[in-house]
């Protein structure tokens, strides 16, 4: 993940001040907000309809593993989110002074950890505006279908309807 | 419960049947589906999936779309519209541990936790949609006010499986072995 991508929200709204204050024609007039994420109860499930893909985004009860399904019920994608190489978003804590840096192996039990313990609990479906601007910004395996997510105060996820990638978007 | 209700109420006379009502026909007892149907009859193949890996199931009858959530123990209902209909974790019964026996003689703490463990490790396996000839056997031997037709039959292992009713979410377990 490159580092400037935490602070996409504030450049963001940067860019939609120049655009708008110089009326460059690429970009709207109205302003352009990140959508509101839907939450939802730890330990059940959420049913999310994505207008774009068409198809129902389904987080399971344990908040971890999310399927696509076809309105015509066929299975599209399942994942688990924080499965695979999650861990690369980890933030090791910082090191205190007068104290010994954790070993390579103890920072990826930590990183392991954390990637146990994380789970979604709000849900939504980004604006088009945002949409745009995103599509600068990500690797190209994001296709457009964005949906946010939510782990508790500190994370927030961006995920591709279509395909089930998972991109860390925001750490607090 | 229902057959003892009517068998009560004809013995002892309390409640005589009005005029203008028919007399009720109790269904007749179970048997084989040959006897009473034209061709044979045969329960549901269950679909078997892997652990570990969600299931989708579409029933025809109630038109829902039924999801077996990857751990196995949860099944959600999902209208075509993108509205989840009912959820329910299918091992939530506090029965159902009670019900298989520990394999060796222990103290009753130690059964109940062996029970408790055993049970946390279950999970649904296979799935199937009703034939329609079971389910008119089936209406006659269940709560009509719980299920009402729309039966999925889920089983766990060699040992569990239920009924359910894929519109109002119900489910009763329908054998143990």
């Amino acid at each position: 993940m490159r580092p400037s991508l935490q602070f996409f929200p504030s450049i963001l709204a940067c860019l939609i001040t120049i655009g708008t204050s110089q009326g460059a024609g690429t970009l709207s007039a109205k302003p352009c907000s990140f959508s509101d994420p839907e939450a939802f109860v730890i330990g059940q499930p959420f049913l999310l309809k994505d207008p774009r893909s068409g198809s129902f985004l389904y987080v399971e009860s344990d908040g971890r593993h999310m399927s696509a399904i076809a309105p015509d019920g066929s299975l599209l994608w399942h994942r688990d989110l924080f499965g695979g190489r999650i861990q690369r978003f980890f933030i090791p804590p910082p090191n205190i002074e007068g104290e010994p840096s954790p070993s390579p192996k103890e920072l990826r039990r930590q990183a392991q950890s954390w990637a146990n313990h994380l789970g979604i609990d709000r849900v939504g479906v980004e604006p088009n505006c945002a949409r745009q601007f995103i599509d600068h910004k990500m690797p190209s395996q994001f296709r457009g279908h964005y949906i946010q997510a939510g782990s508790g105060t500190h994370y927030g996820w961006l995920i591709d309807a279509k395909m089930g990638d998972v991109q860390m978007e925001t750490t607090n | 419960m229902v057959a003892c209700a009517i068998t009560l109420g004809t013995s002892y006379g309390a409640v005589k049947p009005s005029a203008a009502r028919p007399p009720f026909n109790p269904p007749p007892p179970f048997v084989s589906g040959t006897s009473q149907l034209a061709g044979p009859c045969t329960y549901a193949e269950l679909q078997g999936f892997e652990i570990g890996q969600p299931f989708v199931l579409n029933d025809p009858r109630s038109g829902l779309i039924l999801y077996v959530e990857s751990d196995g123990r949860h099944i959600a209902a999902i209208t075509r519209d993108g509205k989840m209909r009912w959820h329910r974790n299918l091992f939530d019964d506090p029965r159902l541990p009670g019900l298989f026996p520990a394999p060796i003689e222990r103290p009753a703490k130690a059964v109940r936790e062996w029970q408790q463990s055993y049970i946390a490790h279950e999970a649904i396996d296979r799935i199937g949609i009703e034939t329609d000839c079971v389910l008119r056997l089936r209406n006659q031997g269940h709560d009509p006010a719980r299920f009402r037709g729309h039966y999925i039959r889920a089983g766990s292992g060699t040992h569990i499986t239920w009924l359910l009713d894929a519109k109002t979410g119900d489910f009763q377990l329908e054998n143990i072995y």
